[in-house]
Formats: C-alpha cells, structure tokens, sequence
C-alpha cells in the first residue's frame, strides 16, 4: 500500500470538495498494514471523539482517555475485531465510552482507598495562557453576539436557553414563539458567532502581516 | 441519523447542554463522529454557551456588596468609567506617536475602539436582559462556625438568580458547585466553573431550583490536575418564599 489516497472533485465555484474514503475501506486498508490509513482515521475522528470525551470526562483526564482511545482502537481494527467497518464511527464512540466507564471506575476506587481524614487540597496549575485568551474570546464574543440580536426577544432566548438551562418548550410558551422561529434564533447566533470568530481570527492574522511589514 | 431530525429536535445544543436522553445521544454521537458540518455546529454552539455563561458569571460576581447602590447601576457606572479610560489612554498613546507612525496605527486603533464599544454596548445590553428577567442577586459568604446561614428572599416573579460566592478561590483552575436541599438531595450541580476573580465565583440558577422554601447547603469544591475533586468553601442559605 503507497500513499494515502485522497479523492478529490472540482467544484462549479472552482472549490476543491475533498471525497473522503468509506470507513469499511479505512479499515480494509489498516488490516492490510497501510499505516498512512492508521494516521488519516486519527485525523478523522480526532475532533468527534474529544468532543465526545470533553461531554463527561474532567478536564485533568481528557488527554489520557483520548490517547488510550485510539490507541485500542487501532489495536482492535489490526488484530480484526471491527465487525461491522461500515459503523466505525459508533465502535470509536463505544471504545471511548467504555475507556471513560473505566477511567471513572479506577478513579473512584483510588479515591475510596486514599485516607478519607486527609483532606489536604491538592494544587493544580492555573490555566494556560491559552485558556484565558480563549476563554477571554469566547466572552467578547457572546457579547457581541448578544448585541447583535435583532430584538429583545431573541435576547431573551439566548440568555434563558444557554445561561439559565430553561427548557425550550416553556421559553416558546412564555415568548409565544414557535418552535421553528426558537431554532432560527439559535441558529443565527451560532452562525453570528462563527463570523465574528473568522472575522477576529483574520485581523489577527492582518495585524501578524502588518507587524512583519514593519 | 438526518440533518432534519438533528435541526427539528435541537439536537446540537441538547447535547451541548447535556440534556439529551442517553439512546439518543449514542445515535447522535454516531453520527457526529463522521460528519464535519455537526461537529462544526457542536463547537460553536458550546464556545457561545460558554461565552455566555462566563460573561453573565463575571458581570454577576463584579457586583460589590453595598445595599444602598442596585447591582446594574454599579455596573454600568463600571463600565463607562472603564470606557472613558480607554479613550483617554488611546487618545495618549495616539498624540505621543510620530505622524508617519500615528497614520499607520490608526486604523487599527480606531478598529479595537469599536469592537471595545461593540463589547460595551453587549454588557449593557446583557445587564438590561438580567434586569428584564427579573434576576435576584445575592453575595454568599463561607459557612465558618456556627455561623447562620444567609437568609434569601426569592420573588415569586424572579426569572433567575444570581449567586455571587465569596472566598479565595485562587487555588484551583476549575471548581465545581452541588446545591443540596434539606434532605440531602442534589437540586444543582454544576462542573467547571472558572472564577471571576480571585475571591469570587458568580453563579446562575433557573426560577426552579430555589422554588422551594427551606434550607440549603451550596458546596463547592476544586478539581485537581488529576480530576479529583477537593473541598475549597461551604455556603448555607435558607430560602424563604416572597
């Protein structure tokens, strides 16, 4: 096996739509020891399986879980134990599932063998720079997104949905809205916040050019 | 799994919010796990839920404990302060400059002073949407002693409540919140909450989780680099309806 093979198609906009292969001819090709095809299932799955890890597991913990979770996964598809390659995506899902079970049930047994009397705190590293700026983004962000809300309404909606955890059945019956024009408001705030977030990360990259101009 | 059941039934910000049911949510990951546009949507709808919720913790815990003054116009005397600093501070920076190099910086300049009163303006507007939810706004100390616990008289029209928790949380990166009933029972949780400064942490509670009268017991506790979970302040109210 050469190297990875990347389909391609050329759109009427002149834009590159990259094809990606099926998953069953993922694993067909790492059972045939394509390691090209180890690394591109990694890229692949890599962003859906921490997402799935960062819904239950705690901060500290993430990493691990997600590094043992491809290693098994790697070592199950190797050794043939994918029944169904087409569903490669729910067998990743269910190896990262059972890996964070794991990691809980480990983590509670050593806790229940530590001294309970000792209750000393244990200092963890502040956040990195990186996590206050992106913390700091996502804050200037959300604001402006709120200020871009086109009415009180819709405000209203994002504050009580994402802040207070209020059902969305009974936001629509307060609001009198439907439920349609409840999924619109979300959607335009995602949508308004993805701009604003190219639209930062493009000044930024200005402001870099600028600076090396100088 | 289709794009059209994922959009009628809000399935992003369900996950997201962790409120969707646990045969689904196996399906969805399924799905998502292959599909680049839900993974997409999954991100922004968690960074703007996050956005929100550090802005409205942070904007709540900046409040100062003084009766006489309402939370919001001591916030938004804050906030223009604040803002006319800025202007006085670019205004200098600009005068002290060469004109070659003035001409240069200007545009950029001029940009970070909008989005500055962009950001302003969304404050405020999040301030007026607090205001207009009815938020009640409470400022907790620790339980030291045989202290007595802070009494809290919830309107029956309060759409929200706000909690602003008081002690040193510089310890660890994260915490977590367990609000707890009388009989011991879990009414709240919330993980991963960041302070808002050193000393505070602000909190926001749905009308229902303080709809019944009684004692309460609000613990919070720092998670370690290991994500083990260490006691760091305890806090008691008793509710009382209004």
């Amino acid at each position: 096996m050469g190297a990875p093979l990347l389909l391609g198609g050329l759109h009427s906009t002149g834009r590159m739509e990259i094809i990606r292969a099926s998953p069953a001819d993922l694993v067909r090709r790492i059972l045939d020891g394509d390691k090209s095809a180890e690394d591109e299932l990694v890229e692949r799955y890599a962003n859906g399986v921490r997402m799935v890890i960062c819904q239950s597991a705690s901060s500290g913990s993430i990493d691990d879980i997600y590094q043992e979770t491809f290693c098994l996964v790697l070592q199950k598809i190797r050794r043939g134990e994918v029944r169904e390659p087409e569903r490669l995506s729910g067998f990743i899902v269910s190896v990262a599932r059972n890996l964070m079970i794991d990691h809980f049930r480990r983590t509670s047994r050593q806790q229940a063998r530590e001294d309970p009397v000792d209750t000393t705190p244990l200092y963890s590293p502040e956040p990195s720079q990186l996590d206050r700026l992106l913390q700091e983004q996502r804050k200037l962000l959300a604001r402006r997104v709120l200020a871009a809300m086109p009415s009180e309404r819709d405000r209203t909606v994002l504050f009580r949905f994402y802040i207070t955890d209020d059902d969305k059945e009974r936001i629509c019956e307060d609001l009198g809205l439907s439920s349609l024009h409840f999924n619109q408001v979300l959607f335009r705030a995602r949508e308004r916040f993805r701009i604003l977030l190219e639209e930062m990360n493009n000044e930024k990259n200005e402001k870099k050019s600028l600076r090396r101009m100088e | 799994m289709e794009h059209a059941q994922i959009e009628e039934h809000n399935l992003i910000d369900r996950y997201v919010r962790g409120t969707m049911p646990v045969e689904l949510r196996a399906d969805f990951e399924e799905h998502f796990l292959d599909c680049p546009e839900c993974l997409e949507q999954l991100k922004l709808a968690s960074a703007l839920r996050d956005g929100l919720r550090l802005s409205a913790a942070e904007l709540a815990a900046s409040a100062a404990p003084r009766p006489d003054v309402s939370f919001f116009a001591r916030l938004r005397s804050s906030f223009d302060w604040r803002w006319a600093v800025a202007i006085a501070a670019a205004c200098l920076v600009l005068a002290s400059m060469p004109t070659l190099v003035l001409f240069n910086r200007l545009g950029s300049v001029t940009k970070e002073l909008s989005s500055n009163r962009t950001a302003l303006s969304a404050a405020k507007k999040m301030i007026e949407g607090m205001e207009h939810a009815g938020a009640a706004v409470y400022i907790l100390s620790p339980v030291r002693g045989e202290a007595a616990p802070a009494r809290i008289a919830v309107p029956a029209s309060s759409a929200l409540t706000v909690l602003t928790l008081e002690s040193d949380f510089t310890r660890y990166a994260t915490y977590r919140a367990t609000l707890r009933n009388d009989r011991g029972q879990i009414v709240w949780q919330q993980d991963q909450i960041h302070p808002s400064s050193p000393d505070a942490i602000g909190i926001v509670l749905a009308p229902s989780v303080l709809a019944v009268p009684g004692a309460y017991r609000l613990v919070v506790d720092g998670e370690d680099a290991q994500g083990r979970y260490a006691l760091a302040a305890t806090f008691s109210l008793t509710v009382s309806a209004q």
